[in-house]
């Protein structure tokens, strides 16, 4: 991949590239800007070496020329040597200076002004030697004549001459001024120009660049959050082949397959949904799914036809909205409101009038819970159990006329052995006795299964009135101190009793429940030990709107075999120990009727705790 | 010595109940059937009936009823004693007059017991 990306010009590049292209800018304008001073100080330098020294050799000559006409005026009147000697040394200075400027020759036209002064100078200088030599030969008129005849002229003639030197470099001066200021003027000028283009270019280069980096970008982050919403069809515009441009490509591919991974996603969970609706509707028991508003996810098939649901047009809607049917509801705001209830899966038996009579079915309700443990809804099974609640019924009926029937041979069992006991038909033997007793015992025996067995059988036909009157917990817990005191003493066990302060009251069926307290405190006396050791705890305690009763004993528990069926009809803990395993099963069976709950917990050889809640009489319900 | 009239259909309850009853020094009558028991308590006229309310011929409700309307049988204490313990059963036997009820299997001393209570009452 590095070796792709090396290969192509990359984004870095184009960065060096703009750099570079910049820094070429700045550099050309820099060479512009030394140029231009360059070209400033040749200005003035050729002002410095081609007129100054011209004007300074033009100054010179004038004055040496004028202090040899001085000279000359002087000789005139006086001739001595001092005179020619002047002259001939200013004659040295002017040739020194006339020599420099010929060897600084720089404007045109200097050459001729030059040749001229030097023509007129050496006819002023031949003049002068001719004047000397006059001088003494002649009078002062004729020298005189001479001078402002001859001399004098080409005197004013090489210092016009001379003269016409420096103005000749003097203009040639000023206007070599004036074209170093245009110099100067047109350098800054041009710098000016240069930044500015430099300026401009740069500008042009980083906002390109930046334009070129940051656009994409930003349609990067565009098409990706359109992709985080759920929509994959996104496509990048590939231009170029920097590193953006890869990256474009990259994730066009991306793009694609979660395109594809989506499409087949649904494809597969549309497959995967259409399955588990085939699943679910041709499973032979009803089905309702609902969220934890109540609200209806699923309802298969069978469940349709069970609530006679016509239309498909349920899913979203209310329960109760959908089925209205309030004991159904019940069972799924039960666990709605309590999802972490720890007797889950709950059941309830419901009845619907069909077709042929009414029809009844078990529905099972668990929570749905996400793998956090965060509570998602409610699923119910819903069993057709008319046949088994049928079959139940018969058996009830069956059980109820066979224990019915057995009523009167006991009590002419019972009342013969009475009969016999009170030796009213003669006297027994003590072997006789004994055995009319084991008579007697059994058939008490006999007649309390029969008993526990048509009570069981109202119960679970709901036949059993229930007198609900408002009553306290406790009240029950003192009658059962009073109630099993003696029995307590002879095994000399302990009977504690746990009730906290204003408790609420509950509304029960005072002997019913006085009948599972001493159903279950019996069940306790039976198992604990008898040496003195044995505890029974009794304890009430409210929570959210319930009374929790419990019965705990330290006796000798229950084996975890036995523990889940101990409400089952005929169990019992431990065989023969009395009883026909009828108790618990009514137990459950009145609290039911109470709409509570009844459970166990136990360890063996530590101990058993039976619990059971009812509900507490909210204030103001007063019956 | 108080008189029994004891109306049951099952021969075993009658011979149980009347030996029982005779050994605690009661003299005793039993029928199987209401009509022939509406009969006897007019003949026999007891301190008390025991009435059976399942009986071949009729209801021991309406024998009950019979009993009270009857002025020769109408202060004789009327108790049932029965199989079925339904409440309902024992209110209805409660309108028809009865003094009270016992529910089948009872034990002899219970019997002895009620029948005492209620023939002191009288």
């Amino acid at each position: 991949m590095f070796n792709n990306f090396s290969m192509k010009k990359s984004l870095k590049l184009k960065i060096i590239f703009a750099f570079l292209l910049m820094l070429l800018i700045f550099t050309a304008s820099n060479v512009w800007v030394i140029i231009s001073l360059n070209s400033l100080s040749k200005s003035i330098d050729n002002i410095m070496e081609s007129n100054y020294r011209s004007i300074e050799a033009a100054q010179n000559m004038i004055i040496a020329i004028e202090r040899q006409d001085s000279a000359e005026l002087a000789h005139m009147f006086s001739q001595s040597d001092l005179t020619v000697n002047a002259f001939n040394e200013n004659e040295k200075i002017f040739l020194t200076w006339l020599a420099r400027a010929e060897d600084n020759i720089t404007e045109e036209g200097e050459s001729e002004i030059l040749s001229e002064i030097n023509s007129s100078y050496a006819d002023y200088i031949n003049h002068f030697q001719k004047m000397i030599s006059l001088d003494s030969q002649s009078n002062s008129k004729e020298l005189n004549d001479f001078y402002y005849n001859e001399v004098l002229p080409l005197f004013d003639k090489t210092k016009k001459a001379s003269r016409d030197l420096l103005n000749l470099n003097q203009s040639s001066m000023l206007a070599k001024k004036d074209f170093a200021h245009a110099t100067a003027k047109n350098a800054t000028i041009s710098t000016l120009f240069m930044s500015s283009i430099s300026i401009i270019l740069g500008l042009v280069v980083v906002t390109v660049l930046s334009n070129k980096i940051v656009k994409p970008l930003y349609d990067l982050i565009d098409k990706t959050k359109k992709i985080s919403e759920g929509n994959y069809h996104q496509k990048l515009t590939v231009t170029g082949d920097d590193e953006i441009a890869e990256l474009a490509k990259e994730y066009n591919i991306m793009a694609a397959k979660l395109v594809y991974y989506d499409e087949t996603n649904i494809n597969n969970l549309m497959e995967e949904k259409n399955k588990s609706e085939a699943i679910v509707n041709s499973i032979s028991e009803g089905i309702i799914v609902t969220d934890d508003q109540y609200r209806v996810k699923t309802i298969n098939q069978n469940a349709r036809v069970i609530f006679k649901i016509n239309s498909s047009d349920y899913a979203g809607r209310h329960l109760l909205e959908v089925i209205y049917n309030q004991a159904l509801f019940e069972l799924f705001k039960g666990i709605s409101e309590n999802p972490k209830n720890y007797y889950t899966p709950k059941y309830g038996d419901i009845e619907i009038l069909g077709e042929n009579g009414l029809e009844y079915f078990r529905v099972n309700v668990s929570p749905i819970k996400m793998n956090t443990g965060e509570f998602m809804g409610t699923i119910a099974l819903i069993q057709d159990i008319t046949k088994l609640m049928e079959v139940d019924q018969m058996k009830s009926s069956f059980v109820s006329t066979v224990s019915h029937e057995f009523r009167t041979p006991l009590t002419s069992i019972t009342m013969s052995v009475g009969l016999l006991l009170e030796e009213i038909s003669g006297v027994l033997s003590e072997q006789q006795r004994d055995l009319v007793e084991v008579i007697k015992e059994d058939s008490e025996r006999l007649n309390k299964i029969v008993e526990d067995l048509l009570d069981l059988s109202k119960l679970e036909s709901g036949k059993m009135q229930m007198d609900l009157q408002k009553h306290h917990i406790k009240d029950i817990f003192d009658y059962m101190k009073k109630l099993f005191k003696l029995q307590l003493e002879d095994i000399q066990a302990e009977m504690t009793v746990t009730c906290p302060e204003n408790l609420s009251f509950v509304n029960i069926d005072i002997n019913k429940i006085t009948w599972v307290m001493s159903n279950l405190i019996g069940n306790a006396l039976r198992y604990i030990n008898k040496d003195g050791s044995g505890l029974i705890e009794l304890s009430v305690h409210e929570v959210s709107g319930k009374q929790i009763v419990s019965v705990k004993d330290n006796g000798s528990g229950i084996s975890d075999s036995v523990l889940p069926h101990v409400f089952d009809k005929f169990v019992q803990g431990n065989s023969h120990k009395g009883g026909a395993g009828l108790g618990l099963t009514i137990c459950k069976e009145i609290v039911k009727a109470h709409g509570g709950d009844i459970w166990v917990e136990s360890r063996l050889n530590e101990g058993t705790t039976f619990f059971f809640s009812l509900k507490t009489l909210q204030q103001g319900e007063n019956k | 010595m108080n008189k029994i009239l004891v109306i049951d259909d099952e021969v075993n309850i009658i011979k149980a109940v009347s030996m029982y009853l005779e050994g605690h020094h009661y003299e005793v009558v039993s029928v199987l059937e209401g009509l022939e028991g509406i009969n006897e308590a007019k003949n026999f006229l007891p301190d008390l009936i025991l009435l059976d309310l399942i009986l071949p011929d009729m209801d021991g409700f309406l024998v009950c009823q019979a009993l009270k309307s009857n002025i020769t049988t109408n202060d004789i204490p009327v108790v049932v004693m029965s199989a079925k313990s339904q409440e309902c059963d024992k209110v209805k036997a409660k309108e028809c007059g009865a003094i009270d009820y016992i529910v089948k299997p009872f034990k002899p001393e219970m019997l002895i017991e009620t029948i005492q209570k209620h023939i002191k009452e009288n």
